[in-house]
């Protein structure tokens, strides 16, 4: 059944495009009872959910089938909610206006920890129970993806069932399941148990035995869940007809997804270790699906993703290739994630011939000391080397990212930030040109949130007076030097360090959370932190134990179920090395067994 | 909109005309803005190809690639240097309108009134003025009001500012709904005509 949504509520709302639907290259099928009806649900709003290109990847794969359909479902925004929730409006699919509730499956993607309070809401907005335990045959099936799944056990008790990996990889077996289920009638219970024979499926409940009724593990957890991946980029299927938006989003481009992984290894970085191996698209592959998405869209910019642009095994060839068409298209490149360490002035002058974005570094820590603990194999010497390059070829505008707080660091090492701002500054006087332009140089720092599956995954998060100390520290340095200065919400960071190595009850503390009016919590203006701090104190969780702990190698982590090819031993091994300040050397240089290989593909097998 | 049709003209495979700037843009211009939330049924741009089309041909081709709810009616060549935006003039609208006061009475009043004030706010900037010299005439049909109005980028009307004018001048209790524009004249010799016959008269 279509629900209607008057007018008269789209006019008093907040780009009323958000809920409308009806885009270029929309699929609108027809529901049939015999079709698995696959809800695509991103708990952000409409902007942030369209600019996501996993969803657009699963939207085509699924409608590309005869016998399934997907339809989106965003989390409506805070006016638009309310105009729900006073006419006793569902939540609904952008497509064809269907109640969430009417859905097969309601499958979430999981970008952010902070949005785990949309997915309760977006649940109560659709009159679903928020307990899998409490939604019995007549609710879809609530499933979840993506990275924060990698660590599924704060969201256990809400979710039906996880796909650990890459949702391309398993969607279609995911989909045939839940057919033959319809087809033959069979329970949720049923279903849930042939789901778990999949591999990268995760059902929660059938672990709830090792669980004590508080959400605490009473029993060692036998299961072994390994990750799915897709092995071959270049023939895995990529959206040839992405919707295009009316409004403005995040990244209101084509996108193109260049390879998945990275070959480096910073030791924070979760993405870094979940998406081993490297896998790369080959540069005719992608040339194709540029051309594609173009024709398709109408687009006027290509934009390429991944987690390091500049480490692309044939970057030049690719760009080349990719300009001859965006000259001729009037269509501009960009290039976004470039290493300040091999940036060559032949690659920024490409980016240049259409349009000069500002250039970013990430140097995530202000000492050489400290970027050695942390494996971010960048010197000092590259970064000033890139950014005289760079102001020499009329750049006017760098930006340089910082995280506080990650392990060992010192306030000598929060200077260091600083120290590196004012070199870059003076840098500009040399070759800049500082008569016509100033340089806009501004630094932005975030705080160290340690996360599962990374050889920081054991570290405490430092406490909160220590976050505002070493803040305040930076401020008054980079004042003095009158450089601008950007930074993150310690509030923020510290919901983050404690849900991100969350277990089950720490789901308790999200619904409690979200009881409380908790929604929106990724968006400053919503993040109510005493929202967070009460329902901590109600659900009596320790948040400590959680975020500022060390937690010693033996501990049997919330997560440890799920093999993501990496081993432990590696990650043990690079958390020793990390505090001896020792840096490994990325996948192309040395293979040092993290145990990815066993994928048999990508960055493993290269040079065989 | 603009960027609408920008990539409906992008994904046809017409060759559109770009500005020759350091940030290429593709040429057009669009008649009066729309207000969001109104429906139209006539709205004008001026487009500029690098290629002799005909004008059907451009029609059948973004009418192919347009989003539903949208599509081109018809299409003409345009000869004179002036844009349409600079070149619109007029508009006439109607909408749903709710009131205690009979429909007649009001236009009867708007008609009469010598003027007509209204609270204008821009930029969190609300100023009074005085709208009833933009209104050329209103009308009363069934449950709606028709009106046409002076419209372009010198003096413009938007209906909803009439519906405040008259809730505050006229009949406390009125709401409009459905706004929908109907038509969009240009000026030739004094005289109020479609912008696509302009085209016939070019022609000539």
């Amino acid at each position: 059944m279509s629900i209607k949504i008057s007018d008269e509520i789209l006019m008093n709302v907040e780009k009323p495009a958000r809920y409308t639907g009806g885009e270029v290259n929309s699929v609108i099928k027809e529901h049939n009872p015999e079709t698995v009806k696959f809800a695509f649900c991103f708990p952000d709003v409409y902007e942030v959910a369209m600019s996501h290109l996993g969803g657009q990847i699963l939207y085509s794969i699924i409608n590309n089938r005869d016998d399934a359909l997907c339809e989106r479902i965003f989390s409506p925004w805070t006016d638009m909610e309310k105009a729900m929730r006073e006419n006793d409006i569902p939540l609904f699919s952008l497509e064809t206006k269907t109640n969430a509730a009417d859905f097969d499956i309601l499958g979430f993607t999981l970008q952010y920890e902070m949005s785990y309070t949309n997915i309760i809401n977006m649940l109560n907005l659709a009159g679903v129970p928020l307990m899998g335990q409490d939604r019995g045959e007549d609710f879809p099936l609530v499933c979840a993806g993506g990275p924060c799944a990698f660590n599924p056990e704060p969201l256990a008790e809400v979710v039906d069932f996880f796909l650990i990996g890459e949702g391309e990889e398993k969607i279609n077996t995911i989909l045939d399941i839940v057919k033959t289920v319809k087809e033959e009638g069979l329970s949720k219970a049923e279903c849930l148990l042939m789901l778990s024979k999949t591999e990268g499926i995760y059902v929660p409940s059938l672990l709830d035995d090792c669980f004590d009724s508080t959400g605490l593990r009473i029993k060692d957890i036998d299961t072994v869940v390994k990750k799915v991946l897709i092995t071959n980029l270049d023939e895995a299927p990529y959206p040839k007809k992405p919707i295009v938006p009316f409004i403005n989003i995040v990244h209101d481009r084509t996108m193109m997804e260049i390879f998945r992984g990275c070959i480096r290894g910073c030791r924070f970085c979760q993405a870094g270790f979940i998406y081993r191996p490297v896998r790369e698209k080959s540069p005719d592959v992608l040339v194709n699906e540029a051309k594609t998405k173009l024709e398709a869209t109408g687009y006027d910019e290509i934009s390429l993703a991944s987690l390091s642009t500049s480490d692309y095994y044939a970057l030049g060839e690719l760009t080349d290739k990719l300009l001859d068409i965006t000259e001729s298209h009037s269509t501009s490149l960009s290039l976004p994630s470039l290493r300040a360490d091999n940036f060559s002035m032949e690659l920024m002058e490409k980016v240049q011939k259409v349009r000069k974005s500002g250039l970013t570094f990430a140097p995530e820590a202000g000492s050489q000391r400290l970027r050695d603990v942390i494996n971010k194999n960048i010197t000092e010497e590259d970064m000033l080397k890139t950014a005289a390059i760079a102001f020499k070829g009329g750049w006017t505008s760098l930006k340089l990212y910082f995280m506080l707080g990650l392990p060992t660091e010192t306030m000598e090492d929060v200077k260091g930030i600083a120290d590196l701002a004012w070199k870059i500054k003076q840098l500009y006087r040399e070759h800049g040109n500082p008569q016509r332009k100033a340089l806009t140089l501004t630094v932005s720092t975030a705080f160290f949130v340690p996360k599962p599956f990374t050889p920081f995954q054991w570290e405490p998060q430092i406490t909160v007076d220590q976050m505002l100390e070493r803040q305040r520290y930076l401020y008054d340095l980079l004042k003095k030097s009158k450089i601008k200065y950007n930074w993150h919400d310690y509030k923020l960071s510290r919901m983050e360090g404690i849900i991100s190595r969350g277990d089950r009850r720490i789901g308790r503390v999200i619904v409690k959370a979200w009881e409380k009016g908790a929604r929106f919590d990724g968006w400053a203006e919503y993040f109510d932190y005493n929202k967070w701090i009460q329902a901590i104190e109600e659900c009596g969780i320790d948040a400590d134990e959680y975020a500022s702990r060390t937690r010693p190698t033996s501990e049997i982590l919330p997560w440890d179920f799920i093999d993501i090819g990496v081993n432990k031993k590696f990650l043990l091994d690079e958390k020793q090395k990390a505090y001896s300040g020792i840096t490994t050397k990325n996948c192309r240089e040395d293979c040092m067994a993290c145990g990815a290989a066993c994928f048999g593909a990508g960055v493993c097998f290269e040079n065989n | 909109m603009m960027k609408t049709f920008q990539r409906a003209i992008r994904r046809s495979g017409l060759e559109a005309e770009y500005s020759h700037g350091f940030n290429p843009q593709m040429q057009m211009v669009f008649g009066a803005p729309l207000s969001l939330g109104f429906t139209s049924e006539a709205e004008y741009a001026d487009f500029t190809f690098s290629n002799d089309y005909e004008p059907d041909d451009v029609k059948n081709k973004l009418n192919d690639t347009l989003p539903e709810g949208l599509s081109v009616i018809d299409t003409g060549i345009r000869t004179i240097k002036t844009n349409i935006m600079a070149d619109i003039k007029y508009a006439d609208y109607d909408f749903i309108l709710f009131s205690k006061m009979s429909h007649e009475s009001i236009v009867d009043k708007v008609m009469t009134a010598e003027n007509l004030l209204a609270e204008k706010s821009r930029k969190g900037k609300t100023k009074t003025i005085d709208i009833r010299p933009l209104i050329v005439k209103v009308e009363a049909e069934d449950d709606r009001l028709k009106i046409l109005s002076k419209a372009g980028n010198q003096n413009n009307l938007n209906p909803r500012l009439l519906v405040e004018a008259i809730r505050k001048n006229i009949d406390k209790s009125v709401e409009g709904i459905g706004y929908n524009r109907k038509e969009q004249y240009v000026e030739r010799e004094g005289k109020m005509i479609s912008p696509l016959d302009v085209i016939a008269l070019e022609s000539k």
